[in-house]
C-alpha cells in the first residue's frame, strides 16, 4: 500500500510539474514583448528599459526564468494581478471558498441524484421508465449549463419569485440577520447555482451508473440472490449497488474537472464571486497572471481529485490491492 | 420512403419558388458560401427526384437522429437562402428594436433591431462550420499522435502520453481561456485553431489504445511475417481498423465543440461580434430575460437540440460500427 501511495504521489507531482511547465511554455510562446510599447516611447532611454528588464529577470536565460517560475509557484507566489493590483494567490484564496462550496453542493446533488436514477434505470433496464429517463438524461447532459441556469432563473426566481437572482448573500439584509438566518440566507442563495451544476452532472452520473449496474446485474451472484428469494429492493441495495459503486469512484475523479469548468459558467450566470467568475473577468481584462494562476490552481485541484479517487478505489476494491 | 421523397421534392421546390429572387441575388453577388447555398437550394429537388441512396446506406437504415442531424446541417448550409434578413443588418434602430415574434420577424428582433431568425440560422452555419473544422483538426492531430505513440512505443510513447495526461488535467475551459487571453483574440479562424488544437488529447489516447491492441492481432503478425514495411502495416492494416471509434468520437465531438464554442461566446471571448453565434445571442438576451424570455429560450433550444441530435447520432453510429455492442 505504501509503495503504491508513494508511486501514485510521485506521478501526481510529475503531472503537476507538467501543468506548470505547459503554462510556462504557453506564456513564452505567446506573441508580444512586455517592453514592446516601452521601446517606442520617446521618454524612456534604452538603458532604463534594460534596467527594467533586469529587474524582472527577463535578461536571464530561459531555463533560469523557468526554474524561478517553478520555485515561485512552489512557494505559492503567482505574481501580481494587473487588474486587481494585489497578489494573484490572495485573490484566488478569497474566491476559492465560494467555488468549493458551490462545487461541494453540486457534487452531492450530482452523485445523490445520479446514482439513484442510474440504479433505478439499471435494475429496470428496457422498461418504459428506463427509456424515458435515458432520453431525459441525454437531453440534460447535452444542455448548455449556462442556458439551464438562465432557464432556472427565469422560472424559479423571475416568474415564481422563490429564489434570489444571484450573489452569495442578500446584500441588504445579511448583516442584520441572526447566525441561523445568515446560514439559511447562504443556503437559499446556493440553491439555484448548485442545482444548475448538479443537474447536468447528475445526468452524466446516471448514465454511467446505469451502465455499471447493467454490468453487475448480468453476473451469477445476482441471479443467486434472486434465486434465494430476496426482494428486488434487497438485491438492488445490498448486492448490485455495492458492486456497481466501484466504477463510480473513478467517475468522482473525472467529475472534478467538469464541475470546475461548469462552475466558470454558472458563477458568471449567477454572479457568484468564485474562482470561475474571477477568471472570466480576468480574461476580459487580459489579466494573464490571474488567468494563469487560476488555471494552475484548477489543474492542481483536478490532479488532487484524481489522486484521491485512485486511493479511494484502492481502499474500496480489494482486488486491485493484490497486483504488485 | 416514396412519400418522404415526394415531400422532400415538394418542399425544396417550394423553397425555390418562394425564394427565387434571393437565390438569384446570391448567385450574382454572394461570396463563395452564399453561392454554394444557392446552388444547393437549386439542386435539391433534382437530387431528391433523381438521386438514389447507395445500397449500403439503405441497409444501414438512417434512424431519426440521423435525419435530425441532416436537417440541421441542411438548415445551416441553406442559411443564406432561408434567412429573411442579413443577420448583422441593423434594420431600424428607432422603431424595430426588441420586437416580439410576428409574421415579419418570426422570432422577433434584438436590441440592435437585428432579425433573430436570421441570426439563429446564420448562427447554426457558423457554429457547425467552426465545430466541423475544429473536429477535423482534432481528429487529424489526435490520430497522428496516437498512431505515433502506439507505433513507436518505449520512451517516445511514455513522453507523449504523459504530455496528454498533463493536458487532460487542465480543465478544458481554463486551457481555452489561457490561450485566448495570451493570443490575440482574432477572428473566427483563431477560434477554429484554438478549439481544434485543444481537443485532440482524448482521440490520441483512444487511437493509441487501439493500435496497441491491434498490434497483437494475428493479421498484423501475418503482415509482418510477409515482410511488409512497418509503416505500411500501420497505415494500411492498423489505421483502417482503428477508425471506427475515431468516427464515433468525432461525431460526439461536433456536439461538444458546438457547446464549448457557445460557452466561450456566452462569456464574451468566443466568436467576435457582430457575427451571430448562439452563445452570444443568449448572452445578449440575458438582460431582457424577464420581458423577452423567448430571446434566450430559442437559441438555447437550438443549441441543446443540436447537441442532443449529435449525441444520439454518435450513439447509433457506435452501435452500427461496433457489432460487439449490439
Amino acid at each position: 500500500m505504501i509503495a503504491f501511495v508513494t508511486r501514485r504521489l510521485a506521478q501526481a507531482l510529475l503531472i503537476a510539474l507538467g501543468v506548470v511547465t505547459l503554462t510556462f511554455i504557453l506564456l513564452h510562446a505567446a506573441p508580444g514583448d512586455p517592453f514592446a510599447a516601452a521601446a517606442e516611447s520617446p521618454y524612456l532611454s534604452p538603458q532604463a528599459i534594460e534596467q527594467a528588464r533586469r529587474n524582472y529577470g527577463l535578461d536571464r536565460p530561459l531555463w533560469v526564468q523557468y526554474l524561478r517560475y517553478v520555485g515561485n509557484l512552489a512557494r505559492g507566489d503567482m505574481g501580481v494581478s494587473f487588474s486587481l493590483h494585489r497578489p494573484v494567490s490572495e485573490a484566488l484564496l478569497d474566491a476559492l471558498p465560494n467555488t468549493l462550496l458551490l462545487a461541494a453542493a453540486a457534487l452531492i446533488l450530482d452523485f445523490g441524484l445520479g446514482i439513484t436514477v442510474g440504479t433505478l434505470q439499471g435494475m429496470r433496464a428496457g422498461t418504459r421508465l428506463d427509456r424515458t429517463l435515458s432520453i431525459v438524461t441525454l437531453a440534460l447532459f447535452s444542455t448548455p449549463v449556462f442556458w439551464l441556469g438562465l432557464m432556472l432563473l427565469l422560472v424559479f426566481s423571475q416568474t415564481l419569485g422563490l429564489f434570489p437572482v444571484g450573489g452569495v448573500t442578500d446584500p441588504v439584509l445579511y448583516p442584520s440577520l441572526s447566525p441561523l438566518g445568515k446560514l439559511l440566507d447562504r443556503l437559499w442563495h446556493l440553491c439555484l447555482p448548485a442545482w444548475t451544476l448538479g443537474l447536468v452532472g447528475a445526468a452524466g452520473t446516471a448514465r454511467y451508473q446505469r451502465a455499471a449496474i447493467l454490468e453487475v446485474v448480468r453476473q451469477d451472484f445476482i441471479r443467486a440472490a434472486r434465486a434465494r428469494g430476496l426482494s428486488e429492493r434487497a438485491v438492488a441495495m445490498r448486492h448490485a449497488l455495492r458492486n456497481a459503486l466501484l466504477p463510480t469512484i473513478t467517475l468522482f475523479g473525472l467529475t472534478f474537472p467538469v464541475l470546475l469548468s461548469g462552475a466558470v459558467l454558472v458563477e458568471t450566470v449567477f454572479s457568484w464571486p468564485g474562482m470561475g467568475k474571477l477568471t472570466v473577468d480576468a480574461v476580459l481584462r487580459r489579466d494573464y497572471p490571474l488567468v494563469l494562476g487560476a488555471t494552475v490552481l484548477a489543474a492542481l485541484m483536478v490532479v488532487l481529485g484524481n489522486l484521491l479517487a485512485d486511493l479511494a478505489y484502492r481502499v474500496a476494491d480489494p482486488r486491485t490491492r493484490e497486483e504488485r | 420512403m416514396n412519400r418522404l421523397r415526394a415531400l422532400l421534392i415538394a418542399g425544396s421546390g417550394a423553397l425555390i419558388w418562394i425564394r427565387w429572387q434571393r437565390i438569384w441575388d446570391l448567385l450574382q453577388a454572394g461570396d463563395f458560401s452564399d453561392r454554394m447555398a444557392a446552388l444547393a437550394a437549386l439542386a435539391a429537388p433534382l437530387v431528391f427526384a433523381l438521386g438514389r441512396l447507395p445500397d449500403r446506406w439503405k441497409r444501414a437504415r438512417l434512424d431519426a437522429s440521423a435525419w435530425v442531424v441532416l436537417a440541421i446541417l441542411a438548415a445551416a448550409l441553406l442559411a443564406p437562402v432561408l434567412a429573411p434578413y442579413d443577420p448583422t443588418a441593423q434594420l431600424d434602430l428607432a422603431n424595430r428594436r426588441l420586437l416580439p415574434p410576428s409574421p415579419a420577424h418570426p422570432l422577433g428582433t434584438d436590441l440592435f433591431s437585428r432579425d433573430l431568425l436570421s441570426r439563429l440560422l446564420y448562427g447554426a452555419r457558423l457554429s457547425l462550420w467552426i465545430a466541423c473544422f475544429s473536429v477535423a483538426i482534432a481528429v487529424v492531430v489526435g490520430t497522428g499522435v496516437g498512431l505515433a505513440a502506439g507505433y513507436l512505443g518505449g520512451t517516445a510513447d511514455a513522453l507523449i502520453m504523459r504530455l496528454v495526461d498533463t493536458a487532460l488535467a487542465i480543465p478544458r475551459i481554463f486551457l481555452l481561456l489561457v490561450v485566448l487571453t495570451l493570443w490575440e483574440q482574432g477572428g473566427i479562424m483563431t477560434m477554429v485553431l484554438v478549439l481544434g488544437l485543444t481537443s485532440w488529447f482524448g482521440t490520441s489516447r483512444l487511437v493509441r489504445a487501439e493500435v496497441l491492441s491491434l498490434k497483437q492481432r494475428d493479421f498484423v503478425t501475418a503482415a509482418r511475417a510477409l515482410g511488409i514495411a512497418p509503416i505500411a502495416i500501420l497505415l494500411k492494416h492498423i489505421l483502417p481498423n482503428a477508425l471506427a471509434p475515431v468516427i464515433v468520437t468525432a461525431t460526439l465531438g461536433v456536439g461538444q465543440i458546438v457547446l464549448t464554442e457557445a460557452a466561450l461566446s456566452y462569456l464574451g471571448v468566443g466568436v467576435p461580434p457582430p457575427h451571430p453565434s448562439w452563445g452570444s445571442m443568449i448572452a445578449d438576451a440575458q438582460p431582457f430575460l424577464p420581458t423577452h424570455p423567448w430571446m434566450a429560450i430559442v437559441p438555447g433550444l437550438a443549441l441543446a437540440g443540436t447537441v442532443v441530435a449529435f449525441s444520439f447520432f454518435g450513439e447509433s453510429l457506435q452501435a452500427k460500427l461496433d457489432p460487439r455492442r449490439r
